[in-house]
């Protein structure tokens, strides 16, 4: 090579070498902003836990289509936590330590966000929460600042729950509920709100989810002769419940089941019919930014949306989202002050900001809405300025 | 009670019975047994939701895809670890049932799913009593079941056959008995007795990969009431389970949480005050 060449070749390689010093930056500014998902995809409440993937996919299209975030595309990493409680810390030092998320979101059982709130409480990040009803969680995160917590606390659901069974005009209640943090930690709650919306609690008794007889405890539901069974439990409670009142010939005023989501198919089961349920959100619901959320979740899924753990997955992505680009960056601090500034209308049709609980700093939505099964759909009956329909009460079950 | 406690106990009696003749026969504690039921259960879901097969008409069909499959894990797993330790042998079904757990949570997903039977709700007036039709049917089937499982094994070459393998292995060889053939047989039945049982659970209630541990856990309590490999002791041994639960249920307050434990108690005391079980 001569001179001119080998003077061609260094200008190149230094060239090379500042084309690759100045690109460094250029690429570390577009390194995805990272956001840990802990929810259960398998296990007792998988069915909820896939739904809250859907709502977040939903999102994740949403936010990704345009710009991502500060110019930077946004990245969920979703764990697994199967519903078991070391499964979910493992998962929370996961996502913090090796993949250095930049906030996390999820969080669907009682139990298993016990385990993660420990965690988290040595190592503070964002952590905006949609599950976990039990107060438990709300006091072992009672000072934390940077924990906002989305669906309403077992407190909210108590007093959403009664009332709504006071406005039917029911007066005895039978509670039946698993004996785990889910359904222990409402049915201590109920008493007191009962007796607020006066109403008695004439029977209480816990059982274990999963037992495939509930019988003895219908039946001993059935000899109190309350106008109302409240039974909390899991998804897969709810068809024994169902089908085994039938069978002892259990026809209160009123069944209403609590389960997180209902299982694929109740929709068409028989003695499922007339049952009541309370939730965050149903797929009737009438508000505009629900039907469009209804409308996308089904070309993107080809499925109906059954669960609303679904659109509170997709609120709790779009509102972190929007709190980054407000904060401007991904410091903690910035994030907690735009995550306090939030107002946000989206497919549950409520307003939401975060206020004060009783325990907790950042509470966002408190009320339950109420539906009965009619026909194989969820017909809003409660409150009445969104009720889609009449409650049937007293229901006509086994008519 | 005494009816609740009887009739839970035909859906006992079905799950226990092919564990009892794998641990009889074979002398293998299948820890993968409620994971056989499982997929019985959910071939069950999807013969009614796709074809709109009844689940008692879909028993001929489960019991024998469920044989096949026992058939082949047979010939692929168990027969490698019969001569091998029995901690060997329980890593093994146990490992298989970690397996099949996961295999059907990667094909259908975690959600409960249920068939909405026609008759799944039904109740039949019994004098002053009212009873569950499928919980009726399905405890008439497990006594067949059970009952011609005695008698097959008490009276056809077959059951005679297997009878003396269970005694000695070596006897039967060395009186020209196919042992390896036997085996395979017996382990067959087994997981077509749990694909029928799980047929069941899709005539009574919701399926999902998880629900297989409780039965596993209820059939290990069952057999150890009955006496390790005594399959005449199966159903006395499940109408013992069902009916402490029951009452249970029943008497005691917030009997509904501690009833899922009764069979616990019941393996220790059993354990603890006549090991070789109570019908034996």
């Amino acid at each position: 090579m001569n001179k001119t060449g080998q003077g061609v070749a260094a200008l190149l390689a230094l060239l090379a070498l500042v084309v690759a010093g100045s690109l460094h930056p250029v690429q570390a500014q577009r390194e995805p902003i990272k956001i840990g998902a802990i929810i259960p995809l398998t296990g007792p409440s998988g069915v909820s836990g896939q739904a809250m993937q859907k709502g977040y996919q939903l999102a994740l299209d949403e936010i990704n289509r345009g710009q991502g975030v500060l110019g930077r595309r946004v990245e969920v990493l979703v764990e697994d936590d199967r519903g078991d409680p070391p499964t979910g810390s493992a998962a929370f030092l996961k996502l913090v330590t090796r993949d250095r998320v930049d906030a996390l979101i999820g969080g669907l059982q009682s139990s298993v966000s016990i385990a993660v709130a420990s965690q988290a409480r040595q190592r503070p990040i964002l952590m905006a929460w949609t599950g976990a009803a039990s107060t438990l969680v709300e006091r072992l995160l009672a000072e934390a600042d940077w924990f906002f917590h989305y669906h309403p606390w077992e407190y909210h659901n108590a007093d959403s729950t009664f009332g709504f069974l006071r406005s039917t005009g029911a007066k005895t209640i039978a509670l039946a509920y698993e004996d785990g943090p889910f359904g222990s930690g409402s049915a201590d709650a109920s008493g007191a709100f009962a007796k607020n919306y006066g109403l008695n609690v004439i029977f209480n008794e816990g059982f274990k989810t999963g037992s495939p007889d509930l019988t003895p405890l219908l039946t001993k539901a059935k000899a109190s002769g309350a106008d109302a069974l409240v039974f909390v439990s899991f998804d897969q409670d709810v068809v024994p419940m169902a089908t085994q009142a039938r069978q002892v010939a259990y026809n209160p005023k009123l069944i209403l089941a609590a389960p997180p989501s209902w299982p694929v198919g109740f929709e068409k089961l028989g003695a499922g019919n007339y049952i009541a349920g309370m939730a965050v959100w149903t797929a009737e619901n009438s508000h505009q930014a629900s039907r469009l959320f209804v409308r996308r979740y089904k070309e993107k899924f080809n499925e109906d949306p059954t669960s609303y753990w679904a659109p509170l997955a997709y609120t709790n992505l779009i509102t972190v989202a929007d709190a980054i680009k407000r904060a401007g960056s991904t410091d903690l601090n910035a994030l907690v002050a735009a995550m306090k500034a939030t107002e946000y209308e989206g497919p549950i049709g409520l307003p939401l900001t975060f206020k004060r609980s009783i325990y907790g700093k950042n509470q966002g939505f408190t009320k339950l809405i109420a539906f009965q099964w009619q026909n194989g759909k969820q017909v809003v009956v409660w409150p009445s300025e969104i009720a889609g329909g009449k409650l049937a009460y007293p229901a006509p079950y086994g008519r | 009670m005494v009816i609740f406690g009887v009739l839970r106990s035909g859906l006992y009696s079905l799950t226990s019975v092919g564990l009892a003749l794998s641990v009889g026969v074979i002398g293998i504690v299948n820890f993968a047994h409620g994971e056989f039921l499982m997929l019985g259960a959910y071939l069950g879901y999807w013969l009614f939701v796709s074809y709109g097969v009844d689940p008692l008409l879909a028993i001929p069909i489960g019991a024998a895809v469920l044989f096949a499959l026992g058939g082949v894990v047979y010939r692929v797993s168990i027969q490698r670890v019969l001569h091998a330790p029995e901690l060997n042998q329980m890593l093994l079904t146990f490992g298989i049932s970690i397996f099949l757990q996961n295999l059907a949570v990667i094909l259908w997903t975690g959600d409960p799913r249920t068939a909405a039977v026609s008759y799944k709700a039904r109740a039949i007036a019994l004098g002053p009593f009212t009873v569950g039709f499928p919980q009726l049917v399905v405890f008439g089937l497990a006594m067949a079941l059970t009952l011609g499982l005695y008698a097959v094994l008490g009276g056809s070459r077959i059951g005679k056959a297997m009878r003396a393998v269970a005694q000695s292995r070596l006897g039967a060889s060395l009186l020209g008995i196919e042992v390896d053939r036997i085996y395979l047989l017996a382990f067959g039945l087994s997981t077509a007795l749990a694909g029928t049982a799980g047929l069941m659970i899709t005539l009574q209630l919701s399926t999902s990969p998880f629900i297989g541990l409780l039965y596993t856990l209820k059939a290990f309590s069952i057999i150890v009431i009955a006496g390790l490999g005594n399959i005449n002791g199966v159903i006395y041994a499940s109408l013992v389970l069902g009916l402490s639960e029951a009452f249970v249920e029943f008497y005691v307050p917030q009997g509904g949480g501690w009833a899922e434990g009764v069979f616990f108690v019941l393996i220790l005391l059993v354990l603890m005050v006549r090991p070789r079980g109570l019908f034996r």
